[in-house]
């Protein structure tokens, strides 16, 4: 079976969802025997020097995209790849109609919230702070027996 | 009385926390003329589907289930959902003939069941609510809804009602109209979202139905006592300048002071002076009186006192957060307070954070005894006893008893010690820690650092001649962390949440804890590797 493969270059995080690819090389690949398409290994016609700076693929007959794991030059002008799904890319749209417990946001957050998350110095802020108003007489009191 | 139309509609849309947020949908019998049913019949198929609000369908079999064993299996083992449908364009008719209206929760759990032979509801009015027992259907089980067909809707409260008809009764005749445009109802999905429920029995949910009452008090510093010794008659008080101390101490000592005029009262002249001590307040007076001792008219004119009692107040500090975060709270925010004749006491900073404090002194001048209120935002907190008046010796054992006492409060104030700090372990509280996930770091923990620093005892007890040289106004002592941010570390590592979002409304970076993944294509290999993957942080 052949398809069309774009090989590209990531050059967004791997936890990224929406990553930013290049197109370098668009293709046309077999899978090899007993290949699944979560982890395909694709035969395309390319030298592996042309597919070094290809570290992403998109394959839209699999309806995914991966990350190259491997470039390997197979025999002639045949290379594999290796490829693993990626899956956060592959199902952006779904995951993002997911609901879920957020428990760590980059822009959404409450500070009250106590998880261990700021890390403090051994050297503690000193404060104090005085009230208006104390003691500012001082009084004898003589205690006499009986009525004047 | 017109047919009914053969359609049953759903009338509301409902979302249960320990199902999928799915509508079940229950079929009754839909009414078709004046069929009977079957009364041998012990099984029959049940259906159900999954309806949108306002969705209809045309249902045309009669069935219905004859026990509760029957109903049991048809909600697929979980809690059912809600009959909830109307027969006719959104009316609900019932039957006026020894109909059964039975009440029940979003659990299926029976609340009431009534015999009401005559009724006529509105939507949101409610049954009396008996609960009698009925042996001529002992496959009613307690807390299981057994029908035999009906149809049902809901109570404004949230409460479900389901109209039983008698068997082999389900005629069109004696149907009646009650009412029509029923409403679309919403139970709740969260036990906390209504303060919560509680389960019948230990197996069952139970808990979030507290009160949810937050009402805190203002509570004031009492009045003075009302009674003093001075309104006994036998006991005076004069609050002397030096001079007119002096002025005494002269006649006292001079040939004027006539032994024979003094009353017989006393062994000794000194001890009709019961006393001379240093207070640190202005006593109330009530004017000049001369002096007498023993029925001897000393002739020194001294200021006389009106009251016993005295109060201080020493104003108000509002306490504000440094951070804006936990590090502002107990046990990383360490406050203090010194109070004059007290000593230094440890407050609780959740007491006092983002909060005034008020200080007031009641004082009993006599004795010297002195009682502290410390009120965070009008409720009193605290409190705590002092002694504030310094005796002053005139005769011989009160010299030895003013010296013993000081000596017992500087043995007190030398009692500052330092003890091991909050759960500091050997070698551990100071060491680097690793964030999760990540290499070892600079900069410890914030419990770790707390627990590493040892507890110091600030003072001992300043009473007495003590508290006259100690500190005369109080003051706080905060003792606050030292935060240690990296540049961006919310988009490395995100701070905390704990909120439930759909991920498409948030952005940057997001770690979750729990997450449902539906509607996924993906394989199931995938969808964990998906749910891994979040539960790490993932940049959305």
């Amino acid at each position: 079976m052949s398809f069309t493969i774009v090989l590209q270059t990531n050059a967004s995080e791997n936890n990224r969802l929406d990553k930013t690819v290049t197109d370098i090389i668009t293709l046309e690949g077999v899978l090899r025997d007993e290949s699944s398409i979560m982890n395909p290994s694709v035969l395309v016609q390319a030298s592996p020097s042309t597919l070094a700076i290809c570290n992403y693929a998109t394959i839209g007959a699999f309806g995914r995209k991966y990350f190259v794991t491997n470039i390997q030059a197979y025999r002639g002008a045949l290379t594999r790849v290796d490829m693993k799904c990626d899956v956060l890319s592959s199902f952006a749209s779904e995951i993002r109609a997911c609901q879920g417990i957020v428990y760590k946001q980059e822009n959404l957050w409450n500070l009250y919230l106590d998880d261990g998350t700021f890390k403090v110095y051994q050297n503690p802020i000193l404060g104090s702070y005085v009230f208006p108003h104390g003691f500012n007489t001082m009084q004898f009191v003589l205690a006499v027996s009986g009525r004047p | 009385m017109a047919r009914p139309s053969p359609l049953i509609m759903a009338v509301g849309v409902y979302r249960f926390t320990n199902q999928d947020d799915e509508l079940r949908v229950l079929f009754v019998p839909r009414f078709s003329g004046s069929e009977r049913l079957p009364t041998t019949q012990t099984n029959y198929t049940i259906e159900s589907a999954t309806l949108a609000l306002g969705e209809q369908f045309d249902h045309t079999a009669t069935f219905f289930c004859r026990s509760s064993t029957d109903y049991t299996r048809m909600v697929d083992g979980g809690f059912t959902n809600v009959i909830l449908l109307s027969d006719i364009d959104g009316e609900i008719w019932t039957c006026e003939n020894d109909a059964l209206i039975i009440t029940f929760d979003s659990r299926g759990y029976t609340i009431t069941k009534s015999n009401v032979p005559d009724f006529s509801l509105r939507m949101g009015e409610s049954t009396p609510i008996t609960f009698p027992s009925d042996t001529r259907n002992p496959e009613w089980i307690e807390g299981i809804v057994g029908y035999y067909g009906g149809i049902g809707g809901v109570w404004s409260d949230g409460t479900f009602f389901l109209i039983r008809y008698p068997k082999n009764l389900l005629r069109e005749e004696g149907f009646t109209k009650l009412w029509s445009n029923t409403q679309p109802f919403n139970p709740p999905n969260d036990p906390y979202a209504q303060g919560g429920t509680t389960g019948d029995d230990e197996s069952e949910p139970t808990g979030g139905d507290g009160e949810f009452d937050n009402e805190e008090a203002w509570i004031d510093p009492p009045a003075l006592p009302s009674l003093s010794a001075l309104a006994s008659g036998l006991i005076t008080l004069y609050n002397p300048t030096n001079a007119q101390l002096q002025a005494l101490g002269d006649f006292m000592w001079s040939d004027l002071f006539d032994l024979d005029t003094f009353k017989k009262l006393f062994s000794d002249p000194m001890s009709a002076i019961l006393g001379l001590s240093i207070v640190p307040v202005q006593p109330e007076l009530f004017g000049d009186a001369t002096v007498v001792l023993g029925n001897v008219n000393t002739g020194v004119t001294m200021p006389m006192i009106s009251s016993q009692y005295v109060t201080v107040d020493c104003g108000s500090v509002t306490v504000q957060e440094y951070w804006g975060g936990y590090l502002d709270y107990a046990p990383y925010t360490k406050v203090e307070i010194a109070l004059p004749y007290v000593g230094i006491k440890t407050l609780d900073t959740d007491d006092v954070m983002n909060r005034t404090l008020h200080v007031v002194y009641h004082i009993d001048i006599m004795s010297g005894g002195m009682v502290v209120y410390i009120s965070s935002n009008d409720t009193i907190r605290y409190m705590f006893t002092g002694q504030g008046g310094a005796s002053i010796p005139i005769t011989g054992n009160d010299w030895t008893n003013v010296v013993h006492s000081a000596l017992s409060v500087a043995t007190s104030i030398g009692l500052g010690v330092a003890t091991g700090g909050i759960g500091a372990g050997a070698g551990g509280a100071i060491s680097a820690t690793a964030l999760a996930g990540a290499g070892a770091v600079v900069g410890g923990v914030a419990n770790q650092v707390i627990g590493s620093k040892p507890k110091i005892e600030r003072s001992g007890s300043l009473a007495g001649n003590g508290g006259l040289l100690g500190i005369q106004t109080p003051f706080l002592l905060i003792t606050r962390p030292r935060q240690a941010v990296p540049s961006g570390q919310n988009s490395f590592t995100g701070y905390p949440a704990f909120i439930t979002r759909t991920l498409s409304s948030v952005s940057g970076f997001t770690q979750v804890t729990g997450v449902h993944l539906i509607n996924m294509t993906c394989t199931e290999e995938e969808k964990t590797e998906i749910e891994t993957l979040l539960r790490e942080g993932v940049i959305l």
